[in-house]
């Protein structure tokens, strides 16, 4: 095993990496308010996709609208989403809302199959994206480089968003005690509404990178890739977002590690690989690496 | 002592007869497809009632059933294939195995303990958790289940899955199996051992305060209900004649825990009607979407539906009420007999 | 200015409040003593649009605010310091001082008052971007206090501003709360430190399961012996 093969390794790593802390993004932000595992986190990333290969063979269109498009679509499909699904249920026992989100994941999941088809489309992006570029031997696609830089501003983006804006101190505190900050006046619906918005487009940008990557689409293509990332934020300690890019990130590297390092009759075993994990970390730190404990949040 | 010819226990019984009528009756006359769609119906009466254990009765809210239905499928098509199908598909297991074919109730039961022997260990380690955490780390087993079922090729032949399985699974062994699921949660959750349940469900603490030994009722909650998964799996396996992963998704998780939810957890009557109802509605519109060539139409709704019942009615139609035997046998005769009256 | 009539709140089958009427005028300190249960925190949620009650009324000013969102309360000039202090931990000081503020336009009048407020507890100003989280108890209630009348609030709630809290410090917050209605302020104070409350305070309502058994001014139940034998913890 060469070097060049193991940093070849943790370039893909990154890379899918750099897709489920997007995805964690959005999920880590709406469990922070709302204590809610929205299971249709990865369809809208599925439907991103699909709005992203419009633009994508579309040669006339500059590549940049198949990334700009489904990213705003998104954020506004997000907050459709938790205007009709999820605000109805406010105060509602945990369980209600878990179950309201998968069934809003198969509607989502469905009505694709129904506007479009079931069957898989291909996904191919323009040549220059996908040749490959040597970096003393290390293989790099123009994707790659577009994928972590598109990720980088982004976080820096979101992080000033949420650090500096008023509506990012109103989530950060409705994030830590919503009873309080409805009580000093935030209007935490708003609150919420910006953390479905931002997170979404994040997981529309993700459709993109991920169909991309995979250079194929169809509509079941969310969901796992929309658990595994809300793992990814269980990792980092749910609620930080933070955390969430550091567990996805951690995530896609141990992921690709698996494949790539263990004999090749293991790599069926990497969705069970992702899920023990998981267990893992439940049991040995269920905080996560930078989660705030239930207590301290109270 | 009180007799044994209590009104109650007469109702039951003529109920039991009823049922024993209407099934011979519906044997005779019926179709293949209309059969299959009422052998269904037991099969998610099982299910259905036994997944009321953990997520309407203690509290754990599980997805991860079909895993345990996977393990007790497996199980049972490995313990019945027939001698010809097992030599062309089971060659790389032992000799003695390959010779050795079990009658199907005995696989069926075989099934369901093999899937509880393996909830201890799952349950000591997943039921740490509560809460959202849980329900994704039991999905996470089912994934983890899938994963083995996929990839254990001399055992479980992967993607190719096992067939060639005789038709075992007819009426009366998914509504017997039906009744004694549904005797067995009664008389958990009536009695002290259910009031416990319950206990741990409201509040957990205040029950840990009143002596209630709450990890212990939730771990016995959950083999229970892994018990008649692996059940459900077997008969569902021998149904079908050939299973393979996908057999056992995340939608046949989710269409449990729809059946649940709309029959209301924490009712077992309810765990009846949500199972008939959603065995019944998915097959009509299935018909419709393929009618009118409109794919996904059938599972559009029933998620429209599930989501309207959350904003709307989020106990389901029973919430946590139990229907009055009497009034429970004048209206729907064709479902098992082993409810009895809603006890104090 | 606070009129409370015939309040009726339930958890569910559980009565917290029933049959309450009670009034803060503008200017006063009102306590509302009463052992655990006894309704006090209920009944200022209540009023701070947390929770809805059954029935009853409740004006401010003269308008009801029944029904109102607890954010329009706040803007109709009701601010409300809960029990436990629930400072956000993780953010700064200056942010929670900010998000007090969270409903008002007047950037520049935000600046004045946060000034006002580093005036008035000089140890905030001191720590102003740290985590309030790394704050001592009585620090989190001086800036939960603080955050509170970032709102410029013609009326304050406070619920337990002293619990839990060291002698010196519950001293303290007692000096701040008189410093606040020398100002002007209107105070409806929840405390089981009676003995203090009472003494700083103009009337008080004493409370027992869900309703007010006594009420009146503020000397006139210190000295009344039964009531100091059974709320007060004196004889």
């Amino acid at each position: 095993m060469t070097m060049n093969y193991i940093l070849q390794q943790l370039v893909n790593g990154l890379a899918l990496g750099s897709i489920y802390a997007l995805l964690a993004i959005g999920l880590t932000m709406v469990y922070g308010i709302l204590r809610l595992i929205n299971f249709a986190h990865g369809d809208l990333m599925m439907l991103g996709a699909y709005v992203s290969s419009i633009f994508i063979s579309a040669t006339v269109v500059p590549i940049l609208f198949a990334v700009m498009i489904p990213t705003l679509l998104m954020a506004v499909m997000g907050l459709i989403v938790e205007r009709t699904a999820y605000k109805p249920l406010r105060g509602a026992p945990e369980v209600a809302m878990l179950i309201t989100s998968l069934g809003v994941s198969r509607l989502i999941q469905n009505s694709t199959v129904l506007a479009l088809s079931p069957q898989p489309r291909a996904f191919s992006l323009p040549g220059d994206l996908t040749k490959t570029m040597n970096v003393g031997g290390i293989r790099f696609t123009q994707l790659d480089v577009l994928t972590f830089a598109l990720v980088i501003v982004l976080m820096v983006l979101l992080t000033l968003y949420i650090n500096r804006s008023k509506t990012g101190m109103a989530m950060r505190a409705s994030s830590e005690n919503l009873q309080a900050a409805r009580l000093i006046g935030i209007n935490v619906n708003w609150a919420i509404g910006a953390a479905f918005v931002l997170g979404s487009a994040l997981a529309g940008t993700a459709g993109f990178l991920w169909a991309s990557r995979y250079g194929i689409i169809d509509p079941f293509m969310g969901f796992l890739p929309g658990v595994k990332a809300f793992v990814a934020a269980v990792i980092g300690g749910i609620g930080s977002i933070r955390g969430a890019v550091v567990g996805g990130v951690l995530l896609g590297v141990a992921e690709i590690g698996f494949v790539g390092f263990l004999p090749p009759e293991f790599s069926g075993y990497r969705d069970a690989f992702v899920f023990t994990l998981l267990l893992i970390v439940l049991l040995v730190r269920p905080n996560g690496l930078f989660g705030a404990s239930e207590v301290e949040r109270a | 002592m009180k007799s044994i010819i209590t009104r109650k226990n007469v109702v039951l019984l003529g109920g039991l007869v009823l049922l024993v009528i209407l099934l011979g009756v519906a044997d005779a006359t019926l179709n293949n497809y209309y059969l299959r769609i009422l052998q269904l119906i037991g099969i998610y009466i099982v299910l259905t009632a036994s997944l009321n254990l953990t997520n309407g009765f203690t509290g754990d809210f599980s997805l991860g059933h079909a895993a345990f239905m996977a393990i007790g499928g497996y199980t049972s098509a490995l313990l019945t294939m027939p001698l010809a199908a097992r030599a062309l598909q089971l060659a790389e297991l032992p000799v003695w195995f390959q010779e050795f074919v079990s009658p199907f109730p005995l696989a069926t039961v075989f099934g369901g303990i093999l899937a509880a022997i393996i909830a201890l260990p799952v349950g000591l380690v997943v039921l740490r958790l509560r809460g959202h955490y849980l329900a994704v780390a039991t999905l996470g087993l089912l994934i983890i289940v899938k994963s083995i079922a996929s990839n254990w090729e001399p055992v479980t032949r992967g993607a190719r899955g096992l067939s060639g399985l005789n038709a075992e699974t007819n009426l009366w062994w998914a509504f017997g199996w039906a009744v004694i699921t549904i005797f067995v949660v009664w008389r958990m959750v009536h009695s002290p051992f259910g009031r416990s349940m319950i206990a741990v469900r409201d509040d957990s603490v205040a029950a840990a305060s009143r002596g209630v030994h709450v990890f212990r009722i939730r771990l016995v909650a959950f083999i229970m209900s892994a018990f008649f998964g692996g059940v459900g799996g077997a008969l569902l396996a021998h149904q079908l004649t050939a299973i393979t992963p996908p057999t056992f998704s995340f939608d046949l998780t989710f269409l449990i825990v729809i059946m649940l939810v709309i029959g209301g957890s924490g009712s077992v009557t309810g765990s009846v009607i949500g199972a008939i109802i959603m065995t019944i509605l998915p097959v009509i519109l299935r018909d419709l979407e393929r009618r009118f060539d409109l794919p996904g139409v059938s599972q559009i709704i029933i998620a429209a539906a599930l989501i309207a019942f959350m904003i709307f009615r989020r106990q389901g139609l029973m919430g946590h009420r139990e229907l009055h035997p009497s009034t429970w046998f004048m209206k729907k005769p064709a479902t098992p007999a082993s409810v009895d009256a809603p006890q104090q | 200015m606070l009129e409370i009539r015939n309040l009726f709140v339930a958890y569910g089958k559980i009565v917290a409040v029933s049959k309450l009427s009670l009034t803060v005028n503008e200017g006063e300190i009102v306590t509302v003593v009463g052992s655990n249960g006894a309704g006090k925190t209920t009944t200022l949620r209540t009023v701070s649009g947390m929770l809805k009650p059954q029935s009853g009324e409740i004006s401010f000013k003269g308008r009801s605010i029944v029904g109102l969102s607890p954010e329009a309360i706040v803007t109709r000039g009701i601010s409300h310091s809960p029990e436990g202090r629930m400072v956000f931990g993780r953010l700064t000081i200056t942010e929670n001082l900010k998000l007090g503020a969270y409903n008002r336009k007047d950037a520049a009048g935000v600046k004045i008052d946060m000034e006002r407020m580093f005036e008035m507890f000089p140890v905030l100003e001191q720590r102003k971007s740290q985590r309030a989280g790394t704050l001592s108890g009585g620090e989190q209630q001086m800036l939960a206090i603080a955050r509170s009348l970032m709102s410029r609030p013609t009326l304050l709630l406070l619920d337990e501003p002293s619990l839990g809290l060291a002698p010196l410090l519950v001293e303290q917050i007692f000096d701040v709360v008189v410093e606040l209605r020398n100002e002007g302020a209107t105070i409806l104070l929840v405390e089981q430190n009676a003995n203090e409350a009472l003494r700083i305070s103009d009337r008080a309502y004493v409370l027992e399961t869900g309703t007010v058994t006594v009420e009146g001014p503020s000397i006139e139940l210190i000295n009344n012996p039964q009531l100091r034998a059974a709320y007060l913890g004196l004889d």
